[in-house]
């Protein structure tokens, strides 16, 4: 830490300075420098991006399956019949279930794709923002440093 | 309470010039100070060096939109700390030669307030 007269004299030409800074204070720069900040915020969705792996995650971990027929009947041969129309649709059962896996794999396929092209491309997109915004920095500093004052 | 020694280290190896630490509640009182920062790096003083930290750890997402923002600004004499430690903090506190916990929430201050009040904290030392 510098020592006291150092301070002294640091704070009196920041004082100075802040006096002369705020009469020569550019108009609408607070208010650029609040848009800048709302933008960046606003594009910023890592957190959304997540959740989005994560519902497609709990989607891959989901399968399809035929559900157990109940064999027992409190009506006098309704086991029989159960045994017979569960016999006959299982079948059908096991082959939608194949085909609705199929789909779901699909339809997983897809949305995974679609979700890695969008991450892909907002990464793009903030690059390209980003040194947008670089140069416009740039320029804004330069403008600065010619309009400092004394 | 132990300091953090890389965080001392740090500011000790890699940050020259005097420190402003901004410790703070949420992201949009961040980023206010880091509009101060340039602002002060700008006109006042381009040596100052701040450290802008979040009073309560901040989400990923908010912690990367400060640094994005740090960025836009070209602020190269900010650090971000967006969940301090609290051997963290003793460095920051050991090195500061102000530390300012609070901008008033809404509104929050202008810029010019808070340079102001930078000053006057400066003054007050």
């Amino acid at each position: 830490m510098a020592d006291t007269d150092d301070n002294t004299q640091l704070a009196q030409q920041l004082e100075q300075r802040a006096g002369a800074l705020r009469a020569t204070y550019p108009a609408g720069l607070e208010h650029d420098l609040d848009e800048q900040w709302r933008q960046v915020r606003g594009r910023v969705h890592d957190g959304e991006q997540a959740s989005v792996q994560e519902a497609i995650d709990a989607l891959g971990a989901r399968r399809f399956s035929v559900p157990e027929i109940e064999m027992t009947s409190s009506f006098p041969g309704g086991s029989a019949v159960h045994k017979l129309v569960t016999k006959t649709v299982e079948r059908h059962f096991a082959d939608l279930v194949t085909q609705l896996d199929a789909y779901a794999d699909l339809t997983l396929r897809a949305l995974s794709t679609l979700a890695a092209a969008t991450e892909e491309a907002q990464d793009e997109t903030r690059g390209q923002l980003a040194a947008l915004t670089g140069e416009l920095a740039d320029l804004r500093r330069a403008f600065n440093r010619s309009s400092r004052p004394e | 309470m132990t300091v953090h020694e890389p965080t001392a280290k740090n500011l000790r190896e890699r940050v020259d010039g005097p420190v402003v630490v901004w410790d703070l509640a949420d992201a949009d009182q961040m980023a206010r100070a880091l509009e101060v920062a340039d602002v002060i790096n700008t006109w006042l003083r381009s040596d100052l060096f701040t450290v802008v930290m979040a009073h309560e750890p901040l989400d990923q997402s908010r912690a990367d939109a400060l640094r994005e923002f740090a960025s836009t600004l070209n602020l190269t004499r900010a650090w971000i700390v967006p969940a301090a430690e609290a051997g963290q903090r003793e460095a920051f506190a050991e090195r500061a030669l102000v530390w300012l916990s609070e901008l008033p929430p809404f509104p929050l201050a202008s810029i010019a307030e808070a340079v102001d009040s930078l000053v006057g904290q400066r003054l007050a030392m």
